[in-house]
């Protein structure tokens, strides 16, 4: 796995009441992680699913190393909004699941399921059921089922948001120390301006109705980011840059 | 008292609350033994005709008189229901997974199977016996046509309620269509088939009984046919009891059967305000 490429170009997606994206163009670097925010109905999601091809364009292209994307594809793995782990299967099942569609080897799938799991801390809940974890845990399966397949693009839609807040810095602390260790391109959609700007090399801000990209703003710290970065200064002022444009936009909607 | 737990040095699960245990047995004793009071009470004190209610003794006597024939009688019926619950079910499941699949089966079949759907199996038996005659041949179509029916509908309704998240986290891995019916679909489904299947399971022994009743020579259903033209109530109720143990058998077999497989759906949180709202303590 090395790091794609994406480029975004003119996307634009109507589903038949005006365009939810309108030609909406966007470069991501191999290896860089960005976020994507937007109020509501910006179609932060809409994007992120015409990048893992669950969406049809109605125009414009998405490509992964200048390959054009036709359909969704272990290539461009996504952690959903919503719990989407497979209740039916145990959590090395789970995480096992891309590497048994890609026909990967049962000795190798072993070795891969065994680091997935320790990578996202799940070392120790092998063989536990779905249903027997917390909410925070059963994100790192998706987490874990999605890296298994070590995926150029990694595609996240709002993953955290249902979770609370210590759960969540925790699971961002993991996330940045995972991306900065595997070196993984990420698209990150979030409503969450501090999450955005703790995990992102670059924040995306997204206008709504249509959905068209408004601002973009380079976030400068180095990784692995220390929890505690949250609360300097340099961080509040990227957080409130972030938050202006946010506004900008909204009132002009 | 102290509720010390008979094993308080392991780590004890919240299980089932162990309510009272007595005075829920006696509970759960009042309305059967109610019952088989009233029924010695009518049947003993001469209240009812034994024509309409046998007596317990009169029922253990009918039952020693069918005795030699209720074994080749069961083997018939057993065979025969067993035969078109199995091949309904198989042929149900498939036409629901197939028309799910296939938007060409869809098209061919929806619009006939919904049309036929509602029509009641029962009302078949004559034109079965014009087409098909008697024998065990029609009889075992029944059956299979009247679970097939639960199956196929209830397979293809549980299909539309699969969670769409999996479907499209399975396409993002990189699952093939035919690889997210098995892997995907099938395991959702399952829990909704389970129940779907039980109740086919208990209907099949009243399709058989319908089925036998249109002309057999051996069976439990024909045995029946023949005590009531002895005016034999003991006898046909012998016979009820014996449709009703076979029933609750498979029905059990099949819960046991399931078990290993729906492991994952089973819950530990019985207790709690929800479970004795909804009456699962």
């Amino acid at each position: 796995m090395s790091p794609a490429a994406l480029t975004i170009t003119e996307a634009t997606v109507d589903f038949g009441a005006g365009p939810v994206l309108d030609q909406v163009s966007l470069d991501v670097a191999a290896g860089e992680f960005v976020c994507v925010v937007g109020a509501s109905g910006s179609g932060k999601t809409t994007l992120l699913n015409a990048i893992a091809g669950l969406v049809e364009l109605d125009g414009g292209t998405v490509a992964v190393d200048g390959r054009r994307v036709t359909g969704p594809g272990p290539d461009r793995a996504v952690v959903f909004q919503d719990d989407a782990v497979f209740p039916w299967l145990s959590v090395a099942r789970n995480a096992a699941f891309g590497l048994e569609t890609q026909g990967v080897g049962k000795a190798e799938r072993r070795t891969r399921v065994t680091d997935v799991l320790a990578t996202v801390g799940l070392t120790g809940s092998e063989e536990r059921w779905p249903r027997e974890l917390s909410g925070g845990m059963r994100k790192r399966v998706d987490l874990a089922r999605a890296l298994a397949v070590r995926p150029p693009v990694l595609l996240m839609d709002e993953p955290y948001g249902a979770l609370d807040m210590l759960t969540k810095e925790r699971l961002q602390a993991d996330l940045d120390r995972i991306v900065s260790h595997e070196g993984m391109t990420v698209v990150f959609i979030t409503h969450d301006l501090e999450e955005a700007v703790f995990l992102a090399d670059r924040v995306i801000v997204l206008a709504s109705h249509p959905g068209r990209v408004a601002a973009e703003i380079r976030v400068p710290f180095a990784r692995p980011r220390d929890p505690e970065l949250r609360l300097t200064p340099d961080f509040q002022a990227v957080r409130g840059e972030v938050l202006h444009h946010l506004q900008a936009v909204e009132t002009t909607a | 008292m102290t509720a010390v737990p008979a094993n308080a040095a392991a780590p004890v699960r919240p299980r089932r609350r162990p309510r009272v245990g007595a005075r829920r047995l006696a509970l759960r004793a009042v309305v059967p033994l109610t019952l088989i009071g009233l029924w010695c009470l009518l049947s003993y004190g001469g209240i009812v005709d034994p024509l309409y209610l046998p007596s317990p003794t009169e029922m253990w006597n009918a039952f020693n008189e069918l005795r030699a024939d209720l074994p080749s009688a069961i083997a018939t019926t057993v065979g025969m229901t067993l035969t078109g619950f199995v091949i309904g079910t198989a042929l149900g499941v498939s036409l629901g997974l197939l028309m799910a699949y296939s938007s060409i089966a869809r098209d061919l079949l929806s619009d006939v199977l919904d049309l036929t759907r509602p029509v009641p199996v029962f009302a078949l038996i004559p034109l079965f016996l014009l087409w098909f005659g008697i024998g065990r041949g029609p009889q075992i179509a029944l059956i299979a046509l009247g679970t097939s029916v639960i199956l196929g509908v209830t397979t293809l309704e549980a299909i539309r309620n699969v969670n769409p998240i999996h479907v499209r986290a399975a396409l993002t891995l990189g699952a093939s269509r035919g690889t997210i019916y098995r892997r995907v679909v099938l395991p959702s489904i399952f829990p909704h088939l389970l129940g779907a299947i039980r109740v086919a399971a208990a209907a099949s022994w009243g399709l058989d009984v319908a089925a036998e009743l249109i002309g057999s020579q051996n069976g439990l259903g024909y045995l029946m046919i023949v005590r009531q033209q002895y005016l034999d109530t003991a006898g046909i109720l012998v016979v009820v009891v014996v449709y009703a143990v076979l029933a609750l058998a498979l029905d059990r077999a099949i819960v046991w059967l399931e078990r290993p497989l729906t492991r994952w759906t089973h819950r530990d949180q019985r207790a709690g305000v929800a479970a004795s709202i909804l009456g699962r303590a």
